[in-house]
């Protein structure tokens, strides 16, 4: 997907803060204000949490759009399923624009994150 | 085990690898100046890997691999035309632009390598380790 | 992230800073769980100093919460991040947590 923007994080939670500093990084780069930063933040965290709680890699690539980062994160090991907690689930209704499977069927989840208009 | 970025050859993700490496640095709980170090040997190293797949007009993305426990661990992984550790010791040499990078980085790390890579390229190792608690 | 706590008459105050997460809200359960163990009357967990904070933080703050309610002791969260009282709102925890100050008190 997109423009080859991608990070493998293993299923060790020591490297969960990673998807967060990209996301970060990316959805401040286009300008957006500090409240979709952090929305953004969370919302790549619970999902990405979720993947890693379990002990599962996944690899995440990010495509940047107008008014939106699409993130794409799927574990390599196609075999398991990971569901989101209540919790996450209801988090991640608010924080981020969008959440739902990946439109090819394979195993995962896009989400998408508000950021700012691409100029 | 790793966590890695890829990313295209466009300048403006340098800042992406610099700000993602002070990260993980600061998680191996390294001081604020080899986090600034880091910050610094990360950026020429990166900047050395664009310029190196622009003059072989090669389009695969830069892949950065960090590693984190009582040390930092990053390889810079290439597909370009890439630079000899040798021609870093030449003497009465003036230094160009990748090898004056490399200089710096190397002052600044505790360790650093080049390898040829199969196939094309160069990965470049650089370790930092956290200073023993004074 | 740090996890400092003090005392002062019974009353223990921890301090957390940093980001809390997958990797390290188990350190944050730890310290709770030691003050629990030493029958700690009073906890109050300080939020002011915490940078990020996600699902597995907040439900080792729930569980902080349900482990003093059983044994009755005091069991407080202290905050005054709009960013984490957002986060405690949406995720259902304000009204089940104890938060200071209240968000209808004044500064």
């Amino acid at each position: 997907m997109g423009n080859g923007l991608r990070l493998e994080v293993p299923g060790d939670s020591l490297y969960a803060f990673a998807p967060r500093v990209v996301a970060a990084w990316l959805v401040a780069g286009t300008g957006a204000e500090i409240d979709a930063v952090e929305d953004a933040r969370l919302a790549i965290d619970e999902l990405v949490g979720a993947f890693v709680a379990a002990g599962r890699a996944v690899d995440v690539t990010f495509e940047e759009g107008d008014g939106v980062v699409t993130v794409e994160v799927v574990p390599p090991d196609q075999s398991l399923e990971v569901s989101l907690s209540p919790l996450a689930q209801r988090i991640l209704a608010v924080v981020a624009a969008g959440c739902g499977p990946l439109p090819d069927g394979r195993k995962g989840y896009r989400l998408s994150l508000r950021a700012g208009a691409m100029s | 085990m790793t966590v890695a970025l890829e990313i295209p050859t466009d300048d403006r993700f340098v800042g992406l690898v610099r700000h993602l490496a002070a990260q993980a640095a600061r998680r191996a709980e390294l001081s604020e100046e080899q986090i600034d170090d880091i910050r610094v040997a990360v950026s020429e190293v990166v900047a050395n890997a664009f310029a190196a797949q622009r003059r072989a007009g090669a389009a695969d993305p830069v892949r950065v691999e960090i590693g984190i426990d009582h040390e930092i661990r990053v390889a810079v992984l290439d597909r370009g035309d890439g630079v000899d550790m040798a021609v870093l010791d030449l003497p009465g040499t003036e230094p160009d632009e990748p090898t004056l990078g490399l200089l710096i980085t190397r002052a600044l790390v505790d360790d650093l390598r080049i390898e040829r890579r199969e196939g094309g390229g160069s990965e470049v190792c650089l370790i930092m380790a956290r200073e023993p608690s004074a | 992230m740090h996890v400092e706590t003090s005392e002062k008459d019974g009353h223990y105050v921890v301090t957390v800073s940093g980001e809390v997460d997958v990797h390290t809200a188990p350190d944050l359960r730890a310290e709770l769980n030691r003050l629990s163990s030493e029958g700690a009357e009073r906890v109050t967990v300080d939020l002011d100093q915490v940078e990020f904070i996600d699902s597995t933080g907040l439900s080792v703050l729930l569980g902080g919460h349900r482990k003093a309610e059983e044994e009755k002791r005091q069991f407080v969260v202290r905050t005054t991040s709009e960013r984490t009282l957002k986060l405690l709102r949406i995720s259902g925890l304000l009204e089940k947590l104890t938060v200071e100050p209240s968000p209808n008190e004044a500064g």
